[in-house]
């Protein structure tokens, strides 16, 4: 019973939040889009009506009712190659505090639909050097600002948008997959049979998007698109929501603000009293994910380990850090 | 031999009687058990917060909650009543809730509230309850407080004033202070804390950060809060300064470079002469073909 | 023209046109026999999907890379012997220009086959010419091949018409009637006067300098597909010169092998004499002992250098494919070198011998290039699927290998029904010539 009431604590948090928020929203004027961290249901369900009472007493409609909360779609074909307007995206990593949870890597496969092949953002055990400590490292796709992956399709399937997003376009990508060798960071995936699409989720997305690479085309490659379908909503991508201890933060480099959901804060703050750095910077990549060095760690390796499905665990077991554990039974 | 026979059979007679009669009471209770099962009203959370807003308006948010079989689910589409005055309830507005369970109620500032004695307004929002739902209800009380917000150079510095004041009794203005006041920068997604300043001889200062992006000219809108405060609630100012840094994407269209949908320059004509060419000699060979095939 | 020599000449070669003898017959259903289950192959990977295959999200090149560079090396058997003894005006070369340059154009046509089995959505293939990006090597490499392969054919065809228009004239001909107007069609109306000599000799000297540059450029450009990357092992600044001459190195074994083959076929002991090995042999020695020397200088500086991800693609190397790297990299160097350059060693047996393990090294080189790179990227491969971590060629791909040999072969074969095997108008002209010093 205990449990069942703290759950539904917190699920009433967060309804209070969402709440909450869309009420803050309405305040600003500023339209809600800029101060919610919410939830896409609430936004195409909600047919709001705020209720406004005069001086006098009478009880009219405020004029904010009319805030449409449709959500944007996802552009489609071209409009798909324009960026956000006035914005360049770029995302945090902080690698103190990440514990492999995998709760980012579960919501990206959850809100893309992707097989469980296929995972967009991977979590790898890195360890630098014989005598460095191991650390875990999540690795989305980092967007590079000289992308080497664009430089080489040779048929312009995969494009930098303005606002810094590396997308792919199924629809022209001819499976190449040149542009796998070319990412030095492995960030691709290949569809290497035809991939399995329910069709009521089909009917939902609707027509195929670059920003959502939804539903995926067999024969061509797919990558983290930093979900730019929920950037058009002005949301956050779902591995940042997802992470329980607020590892990813996600920002405009333009508003020099990130943020992981809870916490916001000035990029350039960040990267100056953690001393953010770029994976593999000597490549020249110029990666639009920042890195912050495992400081002052909250927990210790292992504890990524906990509550791993075998599989999973597997995975890390040709590492050094387990080789050397391995080693010392 | 025949009187305890009848005596005991008597007995016999009554203790059935009995047994059939527990039988009986028991199947009623059961019966009105399921029956009352049911039609078991459901229990339900609500939560009420208060937000005092930039155009002076005061904004009171009501939550209905209810433990669905997995996650919290909305208690929507019901009626909320609001009554303000705390002894005796009047009836102010009616708002329903919408699919989140949320209802909202503003009140222009200029509505005489009935206050108590220290100042306080009251708020009740009550949700009677229905077939599904038991009642419930949630109250608030705040003091109305208003904050200002401008900017000034002070000394060749830039600074954020904040400054709170409420109207007392005579209807004169009060300075408030000795409280904290947060100020924040709208972002995208989120607000950007900026700073926050201690209410001290009418204002609260923040200095204004330095390099701060702005829009596009260079113009940064300021959010001022008291936050979560247990006698004033919450309480918002915007305003905006152009003392932003502009906003540009300096990204180019006209870019070229490896990555870009135009090749740089060099390429291009480095590739059209060495095509030329090849592809010259080629053709002055096919021609060589026919005319030989002329020839002949 | 001499015509008595002429006439010799045609009698000689023209019977291998005229009968097909049983064991042809043979053969040739031995290789449609596998090309059919190549064909089955091709229709599983079209149907299930690449998955058939043993490429997975790392290793994303596999054999199918590796045959389309092997059978592009092959093709510069013709750019060398035609292209530069061509520019040398060296005789001896005569008996085995035909062979050579069909060489080139065949294995010119099976190479960008492979390509195609490596896509992943044939139905666009178009868009490699609607949509193409400039910047992107592989666009480079559609313009060059395209512009490689109507070279060699241009070059091909050149050298045919003397011998199609002889075959014309040839009255003895006993061939089917269509055949006869094949002939006659593509000998263009060839009467051997003054101007037509001459236009044909300009043409196959610009043709034949043409043909050298562009088969440098493509196999740079090929070379450079892998050299842009970033990935250790391709990133050296050798690979353009070193594919080149890795290529010229195959398509001399490829050669030494097809003309010791023809040789004993058809006989030809009188044109194609241990001369010939030699020289051609001396070729392999000379190439080889580059291909030797590129090989050495890329391993060596990577070595030496404390790169991590060079050392790790080099312990990779000298571990998991500690016996194909000995093979490719120091037998395919060595034997060679030491059969031509020791006389004693030297004669036509042992020469071909070694050309056959020239050419079977080269493919392992290609092969050890492109794989272990892609099983050593610079974030480690962490995963439990075995086929991840490292890459297992399937059926499927080797049948389309063996397709491509197969058909290979079915076209050499069939070419040698159309046209002689030894160029007749040059050995004419050698003769000529000859005739008119003396």
């Amino acid at each position: 019973m205990n449990k069942k009431q703290k759950a539904n604590e917190s699920s009433r948090r967060k309804f209070l939040k969402i709440g909450i928020g869309i009420g803050a929203g309405l305040a600003t004027g500023l339209g809600s889009r800029e101060l919610l961290a919410s939830d896409s249901e609430i936004e195409k369900k909600t047919g709001k009506k705020v209720k406004l009472l005069t001086a006098e007493g009478k009880l009219v409609e405020a004029d904010e009712s009319s805030i449409s909360y449709k959500t944007v779609k996802p552009a489609l074909g071209e409009e798909a190659k324009e960026g956000l307007p006035n914005r360049k995206f770029v995302m945090v990593i902080d690698l103190a505090r990440c514990k492999n949870a995998r709760k980012c890597v579960d919501a990206c496969q959850e809100g893309h639909h992707l097989p469980k092949d296929h995972e967009w953002i991977k979590l790898y055990l890195l360890q630098d050097s014989e005598a460095t400590a191991p650390y875990w490292f999540p690795r989305p796709c980092f967007h590079c600002d000289s992308p080497l992956c664009v430089s080489v399709c040779p048929v312009g399937a995969t494009y930098k948008r303005s606002d810094g997003i590396v997308l792919v376009d199924n629809q022209r990508c001819i499976g190449c997959k040149f542009c796998m060798t070319g990412c030095p960071y492995s960030a691709r995936v290949f569809n290497w049979t035809e991939p399995h699409v329910e069709e009521k989720t089909k009917e939902e997305i609707g027509p195929y998007s670059p920003e959502t690479n939804f539903p995926p085309v067999e024969g061509t490659v797919g990558k983290c698109v930093f979900c730019a379908d929920n950037l058009r909503n002005n949301k956050l991508p779902r591995c940042v929501t997802a992470c329980p201890m607020g590892v990813i933060y996600f920002g405009d480099v333009l508003e020099d603000t990130v943020t992981n959901g809870s916490d916001t804060i000035r990029l350039s703050t960040l990267l100056k009293d953690k001393s953010g750095y770029r994976y593999l910077e000597e490549l020249g990549t110029q990666p639009s994910v920042y890195y912050l060095p495992p400081v002052n760690r909250k927990f210790p390796v292992e504890r990524g380990f906990k509550g791993l499905e075998p599989e999973v665990k597997e995975r890390y077991s040709n590492t050094q850090y387990m080789n050397k554990q391995k080693d010392n039974e | 031999m025949n009187k305890q026979k009848k005596e005991k059979m008597r007995n016999q007679y009554y203790i059935s009687q009995l047994f059939f009669i527990l039988c009986f009471f028991t199947t009623i209770v059961m019966v009105a058990e399921t029956e009352a099962e049911e039609v078991e009203i459901l229990e339900i959370y609500s939560d009420m917060s208060y937000l005092k807003q930039s155009d002076g308006n005061m904004q009171f948010t009501v939550v209905f909650t209810f433990d669905g079989e997995e996650d919290t689910e909305a208690v929507s589409n019901v009626p909320v009543s609001f009554y303000t005055n705390e002894d005796e309830p009047v009836k102010i507005a009616e708002v329903y809730t919408d699919m989140t369970g949320t209802a909202v109620l503003r009140i222009a500032p200029d509505y005489k509230f009935p206050l108590n004695y220290d100042g306080y307004f009251y708020i009740k929002a009550v949700f009677d309850g229905n077939e599904k739902f038991e009642g419930s209800e949630s109250e608030i009380s705040y003091i109305d407080i208003s904050l200002d917000l401008s900017f000034d150079e002070i000394e060749g510095k830039k600074y954020i004033v904040a400054k709170a004041y409420k109207l007392n009794k005579s209807g004169g203005i009060e300075e408030i202070n000795d409280e904290d006041v947060f100020f924040y920068v709208p972002r995208m997604f989120t607000r950007l804390p900026i700073g926050s300043g201690y209410l001290e001889e009418g204002k609260a200062l923040l200095e204004f950060p330095t390099e701060l992006p702005g829009d596009t000219i260079g113009k940064v809108t300021v959010v001022a809060r008291i936050e979560d405060h247990s006698v004033f609630g919450n309480v918002e100012k915007i305003s905006s300064v152009k003392w932003g840094i502009e906003k540009i994407n300096t990204y180019s269209e006209d870019h070229r470079a490896l990555w870009t949908e135009i090749a740089p320059k060099w390429m291009m004509i480095t590739l059209m002469i060495m095509l030329s060419g090849v592809w010259g000699h080629y053709i002055y060979t096919i021609g060589q073909l026919f005319k030989l095939k002329k020839d002949a | 023209m001499n015509n008595s020599k002429v006439d010799q000449l045609l009698k000689e070669f023209t019977p291998e046109l005229e009968n097909t003898s049983k064991s042809w017959y043979f053969i040739f259903l031995i290789c449609i026999l596998i090309f059919a289950f190549g064909i089955y192959g091709l229709v599983t990977q079209i149907t299930e999907g690449h998955i058939v295959t043993g490429m997975r999200d790392h290793v994303v090149w596999g054999v199918y890379i590796v045959n389309f560079i092997f059978f592009m090396g092959l093709s510069y058997a013709g750019a060398l012997i035609s292209g530069v003894l061509h520019l040398f005006k060296s005789e001896w070369r005569k008996p085995i220009i035909r062979m050579s340059e069909l060489i080139t154009v065949i294995s010119l046509v099976i190479g960008p086959v492979f390509i195609l089995f490596c896509i992943g959505r044939l139905d666009r293939l178009h868009y490699l010419i609607i949509y193409p990006r400039i910047q992107s090597p592989i666009t480079w490499d559609v313009i060059a091949i395209s512009t490689d392969i109507i070279g060699c054919f241009i070059f091909l065809y050149l050298s045919f018409i003397e011998d199609f228009a002889y075959l014309r004239d040839y009255k003895n001909l006993n061939v089917k009637p269509w055949r006869k107007k094949i002939y006659r069609i593509l000998s263009l109306g060839y009467k051997g006067t003054i101007i037509q000599k001459a236009r044909i000799k300009r043409s196959k000297n610009i043709m034949a300098a043409m043909i050298i540059a562009i088969a440098i450029i493509v196999y740079s450009v090929l070379a450079w597909i892998f050299g842009v990357t970033l990935q250790p092992g391709w990133h050296s600044t050798i690979f353009g010169p070193y594919f080149v001459i890795a290529a010229v190195y195959s398509g001399t074994g490829l050669l030494i092998i097809i003309m010791w083959i023809y040789r004993e076929i058809y006989h030809l002991e009188e044109y194609i004499t241990l001369k010939h090995f030699v020289n051609i042999g001396t070729l392999l020695l000379i190439v080889g002992a580059f291909y030797g020397y590129f090989t050495f200088s890329d391993y060596l500086t990577k070595w030496y250098g404390s790169v991590k991800m060079d050392k790790k693609l080099i312990d990779a190397l000298f571990t998991n494919y500690y016996g194909l790297f000995i093979l490719a990299n120091y037998v395919g160097v060595l034997v060679p070198i030491v059969v031509v350059g020791f006389r004693r060693f030297r004669n036509i047996r042992n020469i071909t011998i070694s050309a056959v393990i020239t050419v079977i090294a080269l493919w392992v080189n290609r092969f050890l290039i492109v794989v272990p790179t892609l099983e050593t990227p610079y974030i480690p491969i962490q995963d439990t699927r075995s086929e991840w971590l490292t890459y297992s060629s399937t059926w499927v791909e080797w049948s389309l290998t063996m397709a491509g040999v197969a058909v290979f072969c079915m076209l050499f074969m069939l070419a040698t029904k159309l046209v002689p095997i030894v160029s007749i108008s040059e050995l004419a002209e050698e003769n000529e010539r000859g005739l008119m010093r003396e």
